[in-house]
């Protein structure tokens, strides 16, 4: 009887200790509303993702100099995704969250021009060397997928595909998570895969 | 830049030997790789018919890690694609215990310094006598410090088939021993563990009998806890009980809990605990439940 009720505060306490120690009230979870932010983009524009009510929303976790964003890029992947689903009405969003003096981290010149040069076409590079957004979004790695749906719930978020490697010989034969996501909810159907393990590099914020 | 040359050297004659073998997978690369990685066996020769233990001895640069089977937030674990002769079947990994890789605002479960991963062998048990088997693999990792590279080498083995009893590789022994202590081993009998599913946390209770002075856990699956979110202890007379952070990624109720208990004294003890619905069943449990 007594360990019982030793046992009882001892779970009581661990119960009151996670309360105390919840990070933010602002889970990111998917079924849920994605949260607004706003950041300024590689062209000095302000964004706003309730400025995009109405259209799917896709947030890409990025970072040249990471070898598995780097397979996605050197092989023309993720210019190639960028170019289908933006014509198709859908927001790119392409995240820079490295901070200043860590890899990855970029000018807006230095942006613009990786840009052009890669012929990437997201509809902007949000520039967030503070980590905000990334903090906000709990993203981990790059490359780390989000979709949202045009009614701003988040529908997808994780990895880009199935074959976490940084060899692009990989990528034919994987499954890509943000076309089934953003081809199934076009479709009027559920995202039958809406979570995966984002993999590739750690986001390389200042903290 | 001494030690870094003659780390170079000796790379170009590792290749230089296993070009005869197996071919050299760096030999362009222009940096000295982060991990260097040898195929080691327990004892000196192949019993036909008996298994027995090799293993990929990773040796890292200071202050460089590789990944756990979960590797957590980040990162991803070695992969082994062995090449072995006709007859031979290789078991799985067997994983040590890691550490928790503070890398803020994540946490990554791995290794630094050196890990032996241990694979068990299984030989054919009819082999043409005064042969010798040559065993490869062809290894992939990740190695990452501030930044993150992928690495990968082949690795080779020569051992001859004797039909006496193995002997132990008396170079090799102790780093088998050592390596055995970190694996995970079943829970002692008498004790049981269970987990209760509140609306944003596990509670792993597990009943010991002894007193222990702490406790961590290791999630094998991914995307079930929190892997950052520091995990809240209470050591009482006889029991662990640990409140481990749902992931935000958890979208429907687990079954079982699984994963490494690491105790006190360095014990790592495998977890495979049943998960029992609490009081609070959260809103995101309840929308998926089917």
């Amino acid at each position: 009887m007594k360990s019982a009720m030793k046992r009882l505060i001892l779970l009581a306490g661990l119960s009151l200790a996670a309360l105390l120690a919840a990070p933010s009230l602002w889970a990111v979870r998917v079924g849920e509303p994605a949260p607004d932010f706003t950041a300024t983009d590689s062209a000095g524009k302000v964004q706003k993702l309730s400025g995009y009510k109405g259209k799917f929303v896709v947030l890409e976790w990025h970072n040249r100099e990471c070898p598995y964003t780097h397979k996605h890029y050197i092989s023309g992947n993720m210019q190639k995704l960028q170019r289908e689903w933006t014509a198709k009405g859908v927001v790119w969003f392409t995240v820079i969250s490295s901070a200043p003096g860590k890899q990855g981290y970029m000018t807006a010149a230095e942006e613009n021009a990786y840009v052009e040069k890669m012929k990437a076409a997201p509809t902007a590079v949000l520039l967030d060397p503070t980590g905000n957004l990334g903090h906000l979004y709990e993203a981990k790695a790059t490359p780390q997928m989000f979709v949202i749906n045009p009614q701003g719930i988040l529908i997808y978020d994780g990895a880009i595909d199935s074959k976490p490697t940084a060899e692009v010989e990989d990528i034919a034969s994987a499954r890509n998570y943000v076309n089934l996501a953003l081809e199934e909810s076009m479709a009027g159907h559920e995202v039958k895969v809406p979570v995966t393990r984002p993999y590739g590099c750690s986001v390389k914020y200042a903290h | 830049m001494g030690s870094h040359l003659g780390r170079l050297g000796s790379r170009r004659l590792t290749c230089l030997a296993s070009l005869l073998l197996a071919g050299c997978l760096r030999a362009a690369s222009a940096n000295p790789p982060h991990a260097r990685i040898t195929l080691v066996s327990e004892q000196t020769s192949i019993q036909p018919g008996s298994k027995f233990w090799v293993g990929l001895h990773f040796e890292l640069e200071k202050h460089w890690h590789i990944y756990w089977v979960n590797p957590g937030d980040s990162g991803e674990p070695p992969r082994v694609v062995w090449d072995l002769p006709q007859g031979f079947r290789a078991g799985p990994i067997n994983w040590p215990a890691p550490r928790r890789l503070e890398n803020p605002p994540l946490v990554d479960y791995g290794y630094e310094d050196e890990v032996l991963l241990l694979v068990p062998l299984y030989p054919p048990s009819r082999v043409p006598a005064g042969r010798s088997a040559e065993l490869r693999a062809t290894v992939k990792w990740l190695v990452c410090s501030s930044i993150c590279v992928p690495e990968q080498q082949h690795v080779a083995l020569k051992l001859p088939f004797k039909d006496d009893p193995p002997k132990y590789d008396p170079r090799r022994r102790g780093l088998f021993n050592r390596t055995r202590e970190q694996l995970p081993r079943p829970m002692p009998s008498g004790w049981s563990a269970t987990v209760l599913s509140e609306a944003n946390q596990f509670i792993l209770s597990v009943k010991t009998g002894t007193r222990e002075s702490t406790a961590t856990f290791f999630p094998l699956e991914p995307l079930e806890i929190k892997d950052a979110a520091p995990q809240q202890v209470a050591l009482g007379n006889g029991a662990i009980h640990l409140a481990l952070q749902k992931s935000d990624q958890l979208l429907k109720p687990v079954a079982f809990l699984s994963g490494v208990l690491m105790i006190g004294d360095g014990k790592a003890i495998a977890i495979n605990a049943p998960v029992i619905s609490g009081s609070g069943r959260s809103l995101r449990e309840r929308r998926y439940r089917k």
